[in-house]
């Protein structure tokens, strides 16, 4: 959809033919849901999540400037639902936070993730792929939610930093902090096969 | 001790596919002699792959209930002061209560109305209910509800002064001047107003000297709060009333109307002995439209 057409859709929602945004949804959909999903954990909270995030969006069309593009500011507020979302479950039931690498002054990992990642088999790819999810729950939610809009949505660091606001260079610390934070939790909690002893080395 | 770290950021950026040609360079040389960053190159590759794996595409019924959701706010936001929700019924009796009292040259009664007491009895209770009860007194029916798309009726019955009130502002489609009005009700409370951004341009009157009293607030959800007060103005036998305002703090929008431009109009010319005064409340509060009536 060009944006072209997404002005024309908005601009008929707006006239009152609310039927019109279904095109929107249509277009979207695919993306918010899976933003949600990733965040969430669970399609449960991910559809209404997502539901929500629609609805907000048809609410306040009117303050959609358009410098952006819709879909820019659609992630950004189901981004700003999740995040939200995810904190209020926080409360809730407040997770075992594992112990991750904590920044050091700089910002980057204290320790660096464990690089004897030598999977012997695809098995050991895939069971690494599996605890992807898990890893990701370990993370803060702007961090998880970098790494999602990255990874899962494949996003540009330039339409990242649109959608949430944020310069460039933020956009590629936060993503390398992101990765680097699952990369430990995976290769620390993880089976994987180890070559030499487990001592884990500090990068000064 | 591995000295990689600033590899690790370009491999970060390298699965990206956001490296310069020199970083490029750099990184290619690199791990050419370092087994660890390659390691952790793919380390990156498969957590990126896991990333994207179980996404299953959303269920039909996420747009089909956005869309059907959609519709039930759109029909409500038709009813604008109708009976339904919590603030339109309060609103709706507001403006009863003041222009019947008006029509009756009652004052005190009025003034009864609007006293701060009756503010208390809304804050404390938050429901039309006792709302209504405070005003009593002042023999305001409730109000029925047009369910008709024609707009802003409602001022025949209550300038005929039978104290009947229906609902007074409709929500009308078309702004005379082309302005866009919006439809865009918040479901979980008020179901349903309409937003004129045209009507925030001053207007004619200053209203500086207005006083006034909060009556009330409620959240609307997502962070909306609707304020309805009813103010003073210097003459005790000039009344006026309300507006409302929505402020939607996260967006950083300023006061926005609850009715439109052409509702303002219909009010001007449908009670000529009130008059219509618009200004700043404070910044950040929008514009209030007081209505100062007097006896005819």
């Amino acid at each position: 959809m060009t944006r072209e057409e997404e002005a024309k859709i908005i601009r008929a929602v707006l006239d009152g033919n609310t039927n019109a945004f279904e095109d929107l949804v249509l277009e979207y959909q695919s993306q918010v849901y899976h933003i949600a999903l990733k965040m969430t954990g669970n399609e449960e909270d991910a559809f209404d999540l997502s539901q929500e995030t629609f609805l907000k969006a048809f609410r306040t069309l009117k303050s959609f400037r358009g410098e952006s593009g819709f879909g820019s500011w659609l992630y950004r507020m189901a981004a700003n639902l999740s995040i939200d979302f995810l904190r209020k479950r926080k409360r809730r039931t407040p997770e075992q936070i594992l112990p991750l690498d904590e920044p050091d002054e700089v910002g980057r990992p204290r320790e660096l993730p464990d690089l004897r990642y030598e999977p012997q088999s695809e098995l050991e790819r895939k069971e690494l792929r599996s605890q992807v999810q898990e890893g990701l729950r370990r993370l803060p939610e702007e961090q998880r939610l970098i790494l999602i809009l990255r990874d899962v949505e494949g996003f540009s660091y330039q339409e990242i930093g649109e959608a949430l606001k944020i310069e460039l260079g933020t956009v590629k610390s936060r993503i390398f902090r992101a990765r680097a934070r699952l990369a430990s939790f995976l290769t620390e909690n993880g089976n994987f096969s180890r070559k030499s002893s487990s001592e884990e080395k500090e990068r000064r | 001790m591995r000295d990689c770290m600033k590899y690790d950021m370009l491999i970060s950026a390298r699965l990206d596919g956001e490296l310069s040609d020199e970083e490029a360079r750099e990184l290619d040389d690199h791990l050419a002699s370092c087994e660890d960053c390659r390691r952790y190159l793919r380390l990156m590759e498969d957590v990126k792959e896991g990333l994207r794996e179980n996404l299953p595409p959303p269920p039909d019924t996420l747009k089909s209930g956005v869309m059907y959701k959609i519709g039930l706010e759109k029909k409500r936001s038709k009813l604008v002061f109708g009976a339904f929700g919590r603030w339109t019924a309060v609103a709706a009796v507001i403006c009863v209560v003041i222009f019947g009292a008006v029509r009756m040259g009652g004052s005190g009664v009025m003034q009864s109305a609007a006293r701060p007491e009756s503010a208390e009895v809304y804050k404390s209770g938050g429901s039309s209910a006792s709302f209504s009860a405070s005003l009593d007194a002042a023999s305001a029916p409730a109000p029925a509800p047009t369910a008709d798309e024609a707009p802003l009726r409602a001022s025949a019955s209550m300038a005929a002064g039978d104290g009947g009130a229906e609902a007074v502002l409709t929500a009308g489609k078309s702004a005379p001047d082309g302005a866009e009005v919006e439809e865009a009700p918040s479901a979980t409370a008020d179901p349903g107003y309409v937003r004129n951004d045209a009507v925030n341009e001053p207007s004619v009157y200053e209203a500086d000297s207005l006083r006034g009293y909060e009556i009330g607030r409620s959240a609307l959800g997502d962070g909306d709060y609707a304020c309805v007060c009813i103010f003073y103005d210097a003459l005790p036998e000039k009344l006026s009333t309300v507006g409302w305002l929505e402020q939607r703090p996260e967006e950083g929008e300023l006061g926005r109307w609850l009715t439109d431009a052409e509702t303002l109009r219909t009010l001007e010319t449908e009670y000529p002995w009130n008059e219509f005064y618009y200004g700043d409340l404070s910044s950040g509060q929008g514009l209030v439209i007081v209505i100062a009536g007097e006896e005819e």
